[in-house]
């Protein structure tokens, strides 16, 4: 039987699955694309930033590199070996609310995916010692480094999470981390943390692509049932901050222009609002037709601008930037977006608008589920912030359903002016001077 | 590996047997042994499914354009690619960015629409439409929902043939430009990426200079510059359309024939005279002072291929033993066993007159010299083989990575569009898999003697009052500090 994942259906696209749960709380989801001779297997837990320790900012992704350090059945790089040996590879993220593994390679190596995943689940912190926390830790702080240290703008993010965030919201930090937290973690962090999360009932299984489920759920049954069930700490319940901690931070850096960014409290991920937010970013900055594009690229005012709504369980976080032209000021190009924001919280995008944010959105959404690891990890996705993979239709549906009004009140209730965050980047006087 | 996992269960499992042998008990007990480990035996790995790249649909416009079209249904997508010979390599001595300016410019107003309309006319109907320059070539792309294709092709067509060129837009996309090349100097990588070059092919040669220009270049290249380029460029001699997605072939070929056959008029192409590469020898590290960086941006350039060439095979397979997979042993050496760094990539750059090996990474400032070392001594090593292990693990790298590019249409297209720019056959990426699939190890060795460090153009971005002390500890004494381009 031949089953095109991501096949069309009478309103959109859909993707195909099978879901159930082991006696132990893992869910499974089996999803046959047979286009290619490949296979994905997509494990996702429930466990990121917003879990860590307090003064252990950094852990959950410093973790997600452990988890390729070894196992007593497979030691050493054996993970990576083992499937690099066959045309396999594989990756994984860490973000506030989640962190997410996935192997990617020929059919063959399927049940290898799945005995390494299961095997990990089960055991690492059996073999976790000091030396493999300490170059993992190297490893992690170099990436700091790189992805933001060294890349201009690259502190932002940083900063945004405690000017945004009160002190003990589980956002209040950096997924990253800082140096000094990431260099007081302990192995003794590292097994609680393991034992505490890194349970059954706690991850999503989705294995996708060239396979035969008859085949492959008794290899799940077989590798995922030796693991227990256990109790997952409590989780946080606190209160939904509605304004930022501070109106403005200004930071230095080693760069040719200064940069302005805007930052709000928004709604939660999935949650009603977050459609019409991601809307709302793509109406101001989706295209050169854009508003804030004409407003300020196409003016001579600044060389780029960028939008986004980011949304996460505890909240979410609309995010605009802008890098003026030289000779423009930061206030100025504030002044303009404040103007912009005002003006759309009071006439609501017009139908030519509409039509552009509906088609582009079609099309991002069909070249989003084209590569076999993103519609994997879409199902995992769904599961872990609505409690079902069957969520597309859903989710196309609220960008279809939102209608023109429901941006303006978005933007009124959520991109107040005295609710933003400031976060100005001024070059470095160093830099500036050689310019 | 799996002798290991056997030793480890059989270690586990003695503390029991040794307290039920001390058990005073006179009746026989029987001791239920250990449930058995179900994870303890590795899973065999299956044989892969026989995989063959699809082969382009091949025809001809009219006027003798060159069009590849392959069928990938899965979703109501298309990607249509235009590429013409050219590009920077046109670029008028001295005003460096001619090109990247006028592609840029080609995208602000064409046809009957000015720019605000061209751009809101390509958006509404969700398409992308975008122009691009480099040393071979400039191309043209065009994507979206099929249902958009007719309407896409005419915007298309509009934007290569009867671009505006309005004054007011030229000023405006050279101020963008300009000040994007700016930012993009605070980018260590970019700074490493775009020296190397420069120094390793030289300021006049057409790889060496920036197909992105340069502040004194796109300053000077005028309004009638970009227009000359243009007409020199966008004809149809050499002009390759390669087209990928839900489409029908018959159908793409009779919707390009009513745009870009007759109506397209011939026209006169420059000749591009392309030198080889110099030969570098014993030069000296270069050195892009960053002031404060906690990184150091490593460049390393080395002799490689053109596109096409009968060593290809060979030489991927032990580029990607050296630094093409995380296991690589690059990685394996500077990330995971040193703790150096996030990452390092080698990789090929094949282009249509001439190729280079390269080495990348970001290397923690404090270890640059170290780094240095380790990096000379794998490069020394890789040029004595792989082993088998090596050259399977490249083999099934190279396959995966064919397979995913035919899983989104735009991967689809660039693959073939890049074959077909530069004049190979449409059952290319068949021969290529082929190729390296039967690789043998004997072959591997020779192509790895261009991974000599003497003959490398080394560049290194960081803050040299950290890093050259530490450079010359480790031996690397012949160090000359450069301006980038």
């Amino acid at each position: 039987m031949i089953l095109i994942s991501a096949a069309l259906a009478a309103d959109g696209p859909s993707i195909p699955y099978e879901r159930y749960e082991l006696p132990n709380g893992l869910q499974v989801i089996l999803m046959e694309d047979h286009r290619l001779p490949q296979v994905c297997v997509d494990l996702w837990y429930r466990v990121g930033s917003k879990d860590e320790a307090k003064g252990r900012s950094g852990f959950a992704h410093l973790f997600e590199h452990l988890m390729f350090m070894g196992t007593n059945r497979l030691p050493g790089s054996g993970f990576d070996q083992s499937m690099e040996a066959h045309g396999g590879w594989n990756n994984a993220w860490t973000m506030e609310d989640a962190t997410n593994y996935y192997e990617v390679g020929p059919s063959g190596l399927l049940d290898t995916f799945l005995w390494m995943e299961a095997d990990r689940m089960q055991a690492l912190d059996d073999a976790m010692t000091q030396e493999k926390l300490d170059l993992q830790r190297d490893v992690v702080k170099n990436e700091r480094r790189q992805s933001n240290e060294d890349r201009p703008y690259g502190m932002v993010e940083i900063e945004m999470t405690t000017a945004l965030f009160p002190e003990g919201h589980p956002y209040a930090h950096s997924v990253i981390g800082s140096h000094e937290d990431l260099s007081a973690a302990t192995v003794s962090d590292v097994t609680g943390f393991f034992q505490s999360w890194y349970v059954p009932n706690n991850a999503s299984l989705v294995v996708a692509g060239d396979f035969d489920p008859a085949a492959v759920k008794p290899v799940i049954e077989k590798y995922f049932s030796v693991l227990e069930r256990k109790e997952l700490p409590a989780r946080w319940n606190g209160e939904r901050p509605s304004k930022p901690q501070k109106a403005l931070v200004t930071i230095t850096d080693q760069v040719e222009f200064p940069k302005l960014n805007l930052y709000w409290h928004s709604p939660a991920k999935f949650q009603p609002g977050d459609a019409e937010m991601e809307l709302v970013a793509d109406l101001l900055a989706g295209g050169e037709s854009s508003r804030l594009y004409r407003r300020l690229v196409d003016s001579g005012m600044a060389q780029d601008v960028s939008v986004y709504q980011y949304g996460a369980e505890y909240g979410g976080v609309f995010y605009l930037s802008a890098l003026p032209m030289d000779g423009v000021t930061v206030d100025q190009l504030d002044l303009a977006v404040r103007e912009e924001l005002a003006l759309l919280a009071n006439s609501p995008p017009t139908a030519e608008e509409m039509e552009r944010l509906r088609n582009q959105r079609k099309v991002a959404r069909y070249e989003e589920l084209e590569p076999l690891q993103n519609r994997a990890e879409t199902l995992n996705r769904y599961w872990a912030y609505t409690g079902t993979p069957d969520w597309l239709a859903k989710d196309i549906a609220r960008f279809g359903d939102a209608r023109p009004e429901a941006l303006s009140a978005a933007v009124s209730q959520y991109l107040k002016p005295e609710l933003a965050t400031k976060i100005v980047v001024n070059p470095e006087p160093a830099a500036a001077e050689a310019n | 590996m799996r002798a290991l996992v056997l030793v480890l269960a059989a270690l586990a499992a003695g503390p029991a047997l040794a307290k039920s042998k001390k058990a005073p008990e006179p009746a026989p007990v029987v001791v239920a042994p250990p449930p058995p480990d179900p994870l303890a035996d590795r899973p065999v790995v299956g044989e892969a499914r026989a995989f063959v790249p699809p082969a382009p649909a091949v025809s001809q416009l009219s006027n003798g354009v060159s069009t590849w079209t392959v069928v990938n249904d899965a979703l109501p997508l298309f990607t249509v690619a235009l590429t013409v010979p050219g590009g920077s390599a046109l670029d008028p001595a001295g005003k460096e960015g001619t090109s990247a300016l006028a592609v840029e410019c080609m995208q602000r107003g064409a046809g009957s629409r000015d720019a605000a309309a061209f751009a809101s006319e390509v958006e509404r109907r969700g398409l992308s439409l975008s122009a691009g320059t480099g040393a071979d070539g400039a191309y043209a792309v065009l994507s979206g929902t099929t249902d958009q294709m007719e309407a896409g092709l005419d915007l298309l067509a509009d934007m290569v043939m009867r671009p505006k060129f309005a004054g007011g837009e030229v000023k405006k996309a050279k101020e963008l430009l300009l000040a994007g090349l700016q930012s993009s100097m605070d980018e260590p990588a970019y700074v490493a990426n775009r020296t190397a070059q420069w120094l390793y092919w030289g300021a006049d040669h057409p790889y060496g200079r920036p197909s992105d220009g340069t502040q004194g270049g796109l300053k000077r290249a005028g309004r009638g510059d970009i227009k000359k380029w243009h007409k020199a460029s966008w004809h149809p001699a050499g002009a390759r359309f390669t087209v990928v997605g839900a489409v029908d072939p018959a159908k793409v070929q009779s919707a390009l024939e009513a745009r870009f056959g007759a109506p397209w008029k011939a026209g006169k192409r420059p000749a591009v005279v392309v030198l080889p590469a110099p030969v570098h020898d014993k030069e000296p590290i270069y050195l892009v002072d960053a002031p404060g960086s906690s990184q150091t941006g490593f460049y390393l350039a080395f002799p490689g291929l053109p596109a096409g060439h009968a060593a290809a095979a060979p030489t991927r397979v032990g580029t990607i033993a050296l630094g093409g997979t995380f296991t690589s042993r690059l990685n394996s050496l500077l990330r995971e066993k040193r703790g150096y760094t996030y990452g390092v990539r080698a990789a090929l750059a094949e282009a249509l007159h001439g190729g280079t090996l390269m080495v990348r990474t970001r290397i923690r400032a404090d270890v640059t010299g170290a780094a240095l070392v380790d990096l000379v001594g794998e490069l020394e090593g890789i040029r004595k083989g792989i082993s088998a292990e090596e050259l399977g693990k490249a083999q099934g790298a190279f396959r995966q990575d064919i397979v995913e590019t035919m899983e989104t249409v735009s991967g689809t297209t660039m693959a073939f569009a890049n074959l077909h720019e530069v004049g190979r056959a449409p059952d290319s990426l068949a021969a290529d898999l082929g190729a390296v699939g039967s690789v043998s190890l004997d072959a591997v060795t020779p192509t790895m003697a261009p991974y000599d460090p003497s003959r490398a153009v080394i560049v290194l971005v960081g803050d040299v009052a950290k890093i050259k002390p530490q450079l010359e500890a480790a031996g690397f004494n012949k160090l000359s500090v450069v301006t980038p381009p």
